[in-house]
């Protein structure tokens, strides 16, 4: 090859290769200019999309949360209060590795296997949102955390409004308690009010009047960085806070009925008659409401749970009972306005009732029989023998929808959820339930209130209030007056209904002879009556749990579970009553023994206060 | 005199340069130091040590115009071998935090991978340099060999994004130095058939999700995809004329990752909108085509076809990067040209334009 052929060579190869070159960066400028028109499109026809989303990404419309409404009682008693608690909360989405994390901050503080497991189930949530790990953090563990957070990224002490109960296990059951909201609630409530709100009224005043105490959020609009972290608020709306709520209860009452029954089982429902106002609605056992608030050992609330006493179980109006003789005046009532009973007039009482075709007598408690009684001295004496004649004669066809005037069998209408209407038992009923007729010795027993008749204690209390107005039924309740400061908007009484009577003079009649039963020496109660600075018309019932042959053992000689229920129904001053009540111990034995004294503490505490 | 000496010592320290290519190149750093002051939540430190990058890349770039053709040349076998060392202690001794890609030694720390954008061409244009067209199948093949095993250093650090533009690189010189047309279409057919397989065994699961994204970002809007998703948001939401000077949202609250270096320019396209977008699509086509005018003269094969690479080179990585921003490349991890905050890219992208300004000036004086 000549040196002139070679350099012809290198020429046509410096040619081709800035061919080539020119080729290919000519293809490479077509795509720069290809993608120019691409970003050219974005930010022109399609910018439109791409600002709102910039403008969704660090604009955040913070939710404020309102405060609680305060509950107070009828003297202005703070009954449950807002105060600030903090939480240990983590942005689950943020965190690289959330087991270390966790394993990290349960050396921190005192987190229980039971609430890992509650967060871990509450799944991820936005990139924005805190999921709480431990509510309710002591303040040696905020401290603890507090020094440590500048080494957990995404990890916050969050402050919250926490629910305190003044009163605490004596109001547990009236007032309710908040519980977080669970995946049912966002099924029926109105997700825009809870916004930024973690907890809702579960039970008691706090569920029932929910959206009354709930308030409405506030709206901050704020600048965040990715973190979720607010930099700068640009526009603010002020929440609005609940509504305060005045509740007809008397806080000091209600402690007097709750103290006297410690260690009990059952429950004191107190009203006023001429309102309906529930002055005191005890149920026991309780248990602390702080278990569902904050976060002591969750075995505690298994323990609740599990608890053969049913703590939960708000038996003032959950809790149906066989009232005993305590039906005895509604009896009487039912007999004089149907012309069965006539006052004055004498009845042989003898140890025992018999109806035809019927091989089992019926016993009366006193074993040697009453005697000649009226009408009224068989309510003093609670002579079992004249009210098994009197609702034999009657029947049930007349007994049930007079005894239904009063409400008995039916839910009272309180305004707290959960209420059970008990059982007014008739014909129909049997027939629908069992498939077979009504059989005259389930009228005799139900004289004495026992068989298939159940009472709540509120519907005792109620009817006994009906007693004491002489038969104007008040509307039971427990919201007083709601509102802001300054702006209170009254919930006036309401009537539910009146029992008249052909003879007003028989409400006398059975008033006086309920006097007599805790003032007369032959009176039941005459033992709770002593001393008593003004005068109480009451009655005592003692509702059998299981029914025994001829021969009934004394209820001392039982095992607890099987002595019989203790009643005792009232109302006071029996001349101008301000008070009715109703008292039920669970196995406490004859009602004067353990309900009647119940009952006296909380009349006196109630009368003779100083004010 | 004094003067006078001083004032001739300096025209012949700038003697080599480019004065058009200077100019754009000037530009862009200009545009540089503006978007990185925002980029960096308007912090001073970290502009002045963008700065100081610049001024060591341009004093590389002033340095590396002074190395005649020749020398350089001499010294590629060794300067390659000495890079391909470099990548080897990475793979042992390297730092980072998904990959090694750094060596550090004291306060410096840098890429080797870097470097080997400019090792490359010059190592492909040392072999086939010599060689005229039609090329020796001896040469090509040792050439590719080399590349092949460079790229594979570099993917096994793991930087697939780095390890791709780096093997692109080196067959677009190979392409450039008059490889046969034959060559080219089987060395496609090859590609074609081996891609299964190295989706099977070669690539690592987040390599692969890398590449799953691209083809759909919204999958997965909060892992792999939500880079490309707010990028996009940023460049959309500039508009014709931009939010304004460190107005970015996106940047400033720290909803685009990265934002200083490899999706720096969804920053510069949220803050100066389309108008910017256009002006510094032009300065990098200008640049470009000025290198392509640089590589025409030379009778030097050696010096054209190191120009031809490094020209490639930077077009590969502007076009990889701005689509990769509005999610038209996978996030390869690749930073933008002269725009990007980082040393060593700064630095070896100014030194390949010293590299390249030499190679013209020198086959220039030559044929003076």
């Amino acid at each position: 090859m000549t040196p002139a052929t070679q350099k012809g060579d290198l020429h046509r190869s410096i040619a081709q290769t800035h061919r080539r070159l020119r080729l290919l960066v000519s293809f490479g400028s077509l795509l720069l200019l290809l993608l120019l028109l691409r970003i050219g499109w974005m930010q022109t026809i399609h910018t439109a999309h791409f600002t709102a989303l910039s403008t969704e990404n660090h604009l955040r419309q913070i939710p404020l949360p309102p405060s609680r409404g305060l509950i107070f009682d009828r003297h202005g008693t703070l009954l449950a209060d807002n105060s600030v608690a903090y939480s240990l909360s983590l942005i689950p989405s943020q965190v690289d590795d959330l087991d270390a994390t966790i394993s990290k901050l349960r050396e921190l503080a005192n987190i229980h296997d039971r609430e890992v497991q509650r967060f871990q189930q509450r799944g991820q949530g936005s990139k924005f949102e805190t999921t709480p790990l431990k509510i309710d953090l002591s303040e040696e563990t905020i401290a603890r955390v507090a020094v440590q957070l500048h080494q957990l990224p995404s990890v916050y002490l969050e402050a919250y409004a926490a629910r305190r109960y003044t009163y605490g296990e004596s109001m547990a059951h009236v007032l309710g308690h908040l519980a977080s909201i669970s995946k049912r609630d966002r099924e029926r409530i109105d997700l825009y009010r809870y916004r930024g709100i973690q907890r809702i009224g579960r039970a008691g005043i706090e569920h029932q009047y929910e959206s009354l105490l709930l308030g409405i959020p506030g709206l901050q609009q704020a600048e965040v960085n990715a973190q979720g972290r607010s930099l700068m608020v640009h526009d603010r709306k002020v929440p609005t806070p609940g509504s305060n709520l005045v509740l007809t209860l008397d806080a000091d009452l209600q402690r007097v009925a709750s103290d006297a029954m410690a260690g009990l089982v059952g429950a004191v429902v107190a009203l006023e008659p001429s309102t309906g106002d529930i002055l005191a609605l005890v149920s026991a056992p309780s248990f602390d409401p702080d278990v569902f608030g904050h976060s002591i050992d969750p075995d505690d609330y298994q323990n609740l749970i599990r608890d053969a006493k049913n703590p939960l179980l708000n038996r003032a109006i959950q809790g149906q009972y066989a009232p005993g003789s305590t039906i005895k005046p509604f009896i009487a009532l039912a007999g004089l306005e149907s012309g069965h009973a006539i006052p004055d007039k004498q009845f042989f009482a003898t140890p025992q009732f018999k109806i035809p075709n019927y091989r089992r007598p019926f016993r009366d408690w006193k074993d040697e029989g009453h005697g000649w009684v009226t009408v009224s001295s068989s309510i003093t004496q609670s002579c079992d023998v004249y009210f098994y004649s009197l609702a034999y004669r009657m029947g049930i066809e007349a007994l049930e929808p007079f005894l239904a005037q009063f409400g008995l069998g039916q839910t009272q209408q309180l305004d707290l959820p959960g209420e059970r209407p008990g059982l007014l038992p008739n014909e129909t009923w049997k027939q629908k339930m069992y498939g077979q007729p009504w059989y005259p010795g389930e009228t005799v027993i139900m004289g004495i209130g026992q068989g298939y008749l159940l009472l709540t204690p509120l519907q005792l209390a109620t009817a006994t209030a009906a007693l004491a107005t002489r038969g104007i039924r008040m509307k039971p309740r427990l919201l007083r007056a709601y509102g802001q400061d300054g702006e209170i908007i009254e919930n006036p009484p309401e009537e539910l209904g009146r029992v008249t009577l052909s003879n007003p003079a028989w409400w006398d009649l059975v008033t006086n002879a309920m006097v007599d039963v805790v003032h007369a020496p032959n009176g039941t109660a005459w033992r709770s009556g002593l001393d008593a600075a003004y005068r109480i018309a009451g009655k005592t019932g003692t509702a059998q749990v299981i029914s025994y042959g001829e021969k009934r053992p004394d209820s001392e000689d039982l095992p607890e579970h099987l002595r019989d229920h203790s009643l005792f129904i009232a109302f006071a001053p029996a001349e101008a009553p301000k008070i009715a009540l109703a008292v039920i111990v669970e196995h406490g034995g004859h009602g004067s023994t353990m309900a009647a004294p119940i009952a006296r503490q909380v009349l006196d505490a109630y009368l003779l206060r100083p004010l | 005199m004094a003067q006078h000496f001083y004032i001739s010592a300096v025209s012949r320290l700038v003697e080599p340069l480019d004065r058009t290519l200077m100019a754009l190149l000037l530009a862009v750093l200009a545009l540089s130091l503006t978007i990185q002051y925002s980029a960096n939540d308007m912090s001073l430190q970290a502009t002045q040590q963008h700065a100081i990058r610049i001024g060591i890349g341009l004093l590389a770039l002033l340095a590396m115009a002074h190395i005649a053709p020749r020398h350089l040349r001499r010294w590629t076998p060794a300067l390659f071998l000495l890079n391909l060392l470099l990548l080897v202690v990475v793979v042992f001794y390297g730092s980072g935090s998904t990959a090694q890609r750094w060596l550090s030694y004291g306060p410096i720390a840098f890429q080797p991978s870097e470097l080997l954008k400019l090792t490359i061409p010059m190592i492909v244009a040392y072999v086939l340099g010599p060689s005229l067209p039609p090329l020796s199948t001896l040469r090509v093949g040792l050439v590719l060999g080399l590349v092949a095993f460079a790229t594979w250093l570099v993917a096994i650090q793991p930087d697939l994004g780095t390890a791709f533009l780096v093997f692109a690189i080196g067959v677009s010189v190979i392409l450039l130095a008059g490889i046969s047309r034959w060559w080219i279409l089987g060395f496609g057919a090859l590609s074609g058939i081996s891609l299964p397989f190295v989706w099977q065994y070669a690539l690592r699961e987040y390599q692969k999700d890398r590449i799953r994204i691209f083809f759909n970002p919204e999958a997965d809007p909060l892992g792999s995809g939500y880079n490309v998703i707010q990028s996009k948001i940023a460049v959309g939401s500039g508009g014709l004329s931009g939010k304004g000077w460190t107005q970015s949202t996106q940047a400033q609250f720290d909803f685009l990752p990265e934002h200083s270096t490899d999706f720096i320019f969804s920053v510069y396209a949220e803050e100066f909108g389309l108008i910017g977008v256009a002006l510094l699509i032009a300065l990098y086509l200008a640049i470009l085509w000025r290198v392509v005018a640089l590589s025409q003269a030379g009778p030097d094969r050696f010096s054209q076809l190191l120009i031809g690479g490094l020209g490639l080179s930077l077009l590969m990585h502007v076009l990889v990067n701005i689509a990769m921003t509005v999610g038209h490349a996978p996030v390869a991890g690749s930073p933008l040209p002269l725009l990007s905050y980082g040393g060593s890219a700064m630095i070896s992208t100014l030194a390949a334009f010293g590299m390249m300004m030499a190679a013209r000036h020198y086959a220039h004086a030559r044929h003076k």
